[in-house]
């Protein structure tokens, strides 16, 4: 993690990559793009010409892209001066569901990262989580975007406690378990009265997920609508305590998207 | 920023900085000059300003910028009715005119983007699918931006008009990927015009 040790030296220029976050148009011909790239987290650079049809980055520079960047930092912003495509899940497109998966899931990042924290893995599991995306079902879908909540978690270093009480250190049995959003955690049936009564299956599976990588986690955990949408739910509420700003859930997202889905 | 200058200055940079693609740099620069620009040149400008608050609204069929109830495009008997070209912005009607298309438009005034929060009601939509069952629409080209989310946008529209007995085509993306169609020069477009292909839809 970390800078690259050129960016010590004089010299300003640096390699990096990731995926674009947004962008909007600046001047008459260029944009100011929000990457997140695996060294510098999200960062707001200008991309010089990129409103002009045809322009040197292209297909590299647009959402459903994971690309190379080459960057300057001079005096304001960092200049974008090149950008080569490593990856495209361009054809996101076709269905409107999927697209609005991948569009989730920049979403998140943009909500909860400040600039410049880096965190390399969410960059690798923005790439994983799309090909998800593309390749599996609905409902596998919504299983990674469960996990892609919980691994924001961890690596913002939220990650609560699911299997002994906050208060009292006790192992939790998963039948009679409370929740904390403030204080991060289960608690006990003597120390939980007052908090939310979490359903049974929700403590096994989120500890099941905490341990599975987001590429099988999808397919091994199999979960009903209901317990997707609960945890989906339960999971940004979680966040959005943490992190102070409103997060959209899913299920909210989802009810726009379906709006497209009505021909 | 800009504390000890005179109250009306800071207003002006202040405005001046809620316009699309100027910082409070430019904003500053841009106020200087306007303090010591003549008051007859002022004048003018501030006149214009009124002039498009006061004249220029939306065209109520298509949404291109127009004068009257009906845009200058919409009213001109002479182009081919049977034919709805479909932009993001108003600024791309401009630069269609570059080809040699001659039908009418259909300006979105945006992309369905579920980051921006825009979804299918906040883009002229209803409106289209609206012209298109009343009029005797044969055509109906998508020429969204060749971005990703333009591209969504063009198929979403598509899937709401396949009901109809019309011809849905979008634009070649032989249109490099990338940038605005706003910017695109007259041989790229004419290209991207004639190379249209019709989409079939599962
Ligand atoms: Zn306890
Ligand atoms: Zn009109």
């Amino acid at each position: 993690m970390g800078l690259l040790p050129l960016t010590r030296d004089r010299c300003r220029y640096w390699k990096d990559e990731g995926v674009l976050l947004g962008s909007f148009p600046f001047g008459e011909t260029d944009r100011i793009v929000t990457l997140f790239t695996r060294q510098r987290g999200k960062i707001r650079v200008i991309a010089k010409g990129a409103r002009k049809v045809g322009n040197r980055f292209g297909i590299s520079l647009d959402f459903f892209s994971y690309s190379s960047f080459f960057l300057y930092s001079g005096k304001g912003l960092p200049m974008l001066i090149q950008a080569s495509l490593q990856e495209s899940y361009r054809s996101l497109v076709n269905s409107p569901r999927r697209w609005g998966a991948g569009h989730y899931l920049l979403y998140l990042v943009d909500r909860c990262f400040e600039m410049g924290e880096p965190c390399p893995r969410i960059a690798e599991e923005i790439k994983s989580g799309w090909r998800i995306c593309l390749e599996r079902e609905d409902k596998d879908i919504e299983a990674m975007l469960i996990k892609f909540l919980l691994d924001l978690i961890f690596y913002m270093g939220f990650t609560p406690s699911f299997s002994n009480c906050i208060a009292c250190q006790k192992a939790v049995p998963s039948d009679s378990a409370f929740w904390d959003n403030r204080r991060g955690g289960v608690l006990c049936a003597e120390c939980g009265p007052g908090e939310m009564l979490l359903p049974p299956y929700v403590l096994p599976i989120l500890r099941q997920l905490q341990l599975l990588p987001l590429t099988t986690a999808a397919t091994t955990l199999s979960l009903s609508a209901s317990q997707r949408s609960f945890l989906g739910q339960f999971l940004t509420k979680y966040l959005e305590h943490h992190i102070g700003e409103r997060i959209i859930s899913w299920d909210h997202f989802l009810a726009k998207i379906k709006a497209i889905e009505v021909s | 920023m800009a504390q000890s200058y005179p109250d009306p200055l800071v207003r002006l940079i202040s405005a001046l900085s809620h316009l699309p693609g100027i910082g409070p740099k430019t904003a500053q620069r841009i106020a200087f000059y306007l303090v010591k620009t003549p008051r007859e040149e002022v004048g003018e400008l501030v006149a214009a300003l009124e002039g498009i608050k006061q004249k220029i609204r939306f065209c109520q069929v298509c949404g291109f910028y127009s004068e009257g109830p009906l845009c200058t495009i919409c009213s001109d008997q002479g182009r081919d009715r049977s034919v709805i070209c479909v932009v993001e912005q108003p600024q791309d009607v401009l630069a269609v005119e570059k080809s040699s298309f001659r039908g009418l438009y259909h300006v979105l005034h945006g992309v369905i983007s579920p980051l921006l929060g825009a979804g299918p009601e906040e883009v002229a939509l209803d409106q289209l699918v609206f012209r298109v069952r009343e009029g005797n629409i044969k055509e109906v080209i998508l020429a969204t931006n060749p971005s990703v989310d333009g591209e969504a946008t063009a198929l979403f529209i598509a899937r709401k008009l396949k009901v109809f007995p019309v011809r849905i085509t979008m634009i070649a993306r032989g249109l490099p990927l990338g940038g605005d169609l706003e910017f695109a020069d007259e041989a790229t477009l004419l290209q991207a015009f004639e190379g249209r292909r019709e989409l079939h839809l599962d």
